[in-house]
């Protein structure tokens, strides 16, 4: 078993340093670096590796062994999300940013509004939830990865954070996108794998659904152990946190054609429904065949492998969970370095930075922002539970509505989305704060106050000149902007 | 009780699911059509 659990990793850490060096002949610039365009199956494949990762091959079987049938409803909205995410921004994403000339989320939002400091806080609020989810998705890995194949936390932490930081220094944003397409097959192929073999442990469906309901009735009833409003409010909270994330909303900029979009949109639909659903139903089956009660839920995953599967597949599906928390890891990382490197150190710091120069100091960033995580990740600093408990909201309500308004209407003003910018995260860290009243998700009055302040606030402030808004929203105009932003 | 020894209450999750796949899709359809006789838009 260990044999085969060591071949089939290296095999895996192969592949990965092979698609590293692939990507990065490829493309010599720094927009090959950061902002690559690439084919719809890559894009919608990278957005589902992105968005689910350990959260629905290790939280979300965790959910389904801990609330049972209940928990699914967690599962269908998240892929809505990704999909409606595509859908809704990627057509007026794909004209602006091309006009804008813009390579990071940060940088499309300043060029935008015209805006150094909506730039510079966008790269704060990013850079800092960054290295904070780095080092939960690492704790993650180490966790599971150490309980399945029986080896040192600290190993499986250092070894994991090391290979996706040393592919994502090497080959740039395409490394980071093609080694999700392989992550990605690697969590749909694994869990395909595992859910037939599993679910004929039980005698199928029909059986598994009546071992639950024999262990507990809340585990086969909806809402179960939820109240039904705190059900349908997740829905709302995992549909519509979805559309402000930016590692995932960063996709959108990687479109060559709009035609691309319609097949990103259902692909990356089906692969992620396909996933949570199967993914939530191996926690279930989990509940039903294990015997002793798991000290926490997201080690139901990996007993549940080692238990049913032979030898290779373990190895495989083992292999899929360490690829799913890297697949975050890779775009978390080359997010928060090209925030410090692009927007804060070129923008601000040396304005005569060179493109070489600025990719140079990328993928450093994400060397060092690497090791930083894998540190943090073995000993945890106090404060990143708090940052933790509420990143979903804080990202949402930063950067969901200055897209959408910025988007679609012409009337919003720098002054509204800034002000948007800092009253949305800041009532999410207040509502936390105060022990989230009513049993309300901060992600609600979050978004409420920050896509309620920039149609207020844009009522009364300065607009953008009228000659730069009819250019950037002239959809057959191709005229880059880059000098009517300087002026 | 409901089919398959799953309350009809948890049945509820599946018409949500042909609800918002047949969202996508037909929106996805709108989004083909729209781009249909733009051209080429590749560099």
């Amino acid at each position: 078993m260990r044999t085969l659990q060591i071949v089939v990793i290296l095999i895996y850490v192969a592949a990965c340093c092979w698609i590293a060096n692939k990507a990065r002949s490829q493309g010599s610039t720094l927009k090959d670096y950061l902002c690559p365009e690439m084919g719809p199956w890559t894009i919608a494949l990278t957005g589902f590796a992105t968005a689910f990762s350990t959260s629905t091959l290790v939280v979300g079987a965790g959910f389904g062994y801990q609330y049972g049938a209940s928990a699914l409803w967690f599962a269908v909205p998240q892929a809505f999300g990704l999909a409606v995410m595509f859908l809704l921004f990627s057509a007026p994403m794909y004209d602006m940013r091309k006009k804008l000339g813009s390579l990071t989320v940060s940088e499309f939002l300043g060029a935008r509004y015209k805006s150094d400091k909506i730039r510079g806080w966008a790269a704060i609020i990013l850079f800092v939830f960054c290295v904070g989810n780095l080092i939960v998705i690492y704790r993650s890995l180490g966790l599971v990865v150490s309980q399945a194949m029986d080896i040192p936390y600290w190993l499986a932490v250092v070894v994991s954070g090391a290979l996706a930081a040393f592919y994502t220094f090497y080959g740039g944003q395409l490394a980071v996108a093609q080694t999700d397409v392989l992550q990605g097959w690697l969590m749909t192929g694994g869990v395909l794998i595992l859910f037939p073999i599993a679910l004929s442990r039980v005698g199928g469906l029909s059986e598994l659904y009546l071992k639950l309901g024999e262990i507990s009735p809340q585990l086969t009833n909806t809402p179960g152990n939820f109240q039904m409003g705190i059900l349908l409010g997740m829905v709302l909270v995992f549909s519509l946190g979805m559309l402000g994330q930016p590692q995932i909303l960063y996709r959108t900029m990687f479109i060559r054609s709009k035609k691309d979009i319609p097949t990103i949109a259902l692909v990356s639909f089906f692969v992620s429904l396909v996933a949570c659903y199967i993914a939530f139903h191996c926690g279930m089956v989990a509940k039903a065949i294990l015997p002793t009660e798991m000290a926490t839920s997201d080690l139901a995953m990996p007993t549940l492998i080692i238990t049913v599967l032979n030898p290779v597949f373990a190895a495989i599906l083992v292999t899929a969970m360490a690829a799913a928390a890297m697949s975050t890891a890779d775009s978390v990382l080359i997010m928060a370095s090209s925030a410090i490197s692009r927007d804060i150190y070129q923008k601000f710091i040396n304005k005569e930075a060179t493109d070489d120069k600025v990719k140079s100091l990328s993928g450093i960033l994400a060397l060092v922002l690497g090791a930083i995580g894998t540190i943090w990740a073995l000993y945890p600093p106090s404060w990143f539970l708090f940052l933790m408990a509420f990143v979903w909201a804080v990202w949402a309500a930063t950067y969901m509505f200055p897209f959408l308004y910025g988007l679609y209407w012409k009337g919003t003003t720098t002054n509204g989305v800034f002000a948007s910018m800092i009253l949305g995260p800041l009532t999410a860290v207040i509502w936390q704060q105060m022990g989230q009243p009513f049993h309300i998700h901060p992600l609600f009055p979050s978004l409420l106050v920050a896509g309620l302040t920039i149609p207020i606030v844009s009522s009364f402030t300065a607009k953008l000149p009228d000659e730069f808004l009819n250019e950037l929203f002239d959809k057959k105009s191709k005229k880059m902007l880059s000098e009517v932003i300087k002026g | 009780m409901g089919p398959m020894n799953l309350p009809w209450n948890s049945w509820l999750i599946y018409p949500l699911m042909v609800l918002e796949t047949v969202i996508v899709c037909v929106w996805a359809y709108k989004l083909k059509q729209n781009f249909t006789g733009e051209g080429d838009d590749t560099e």
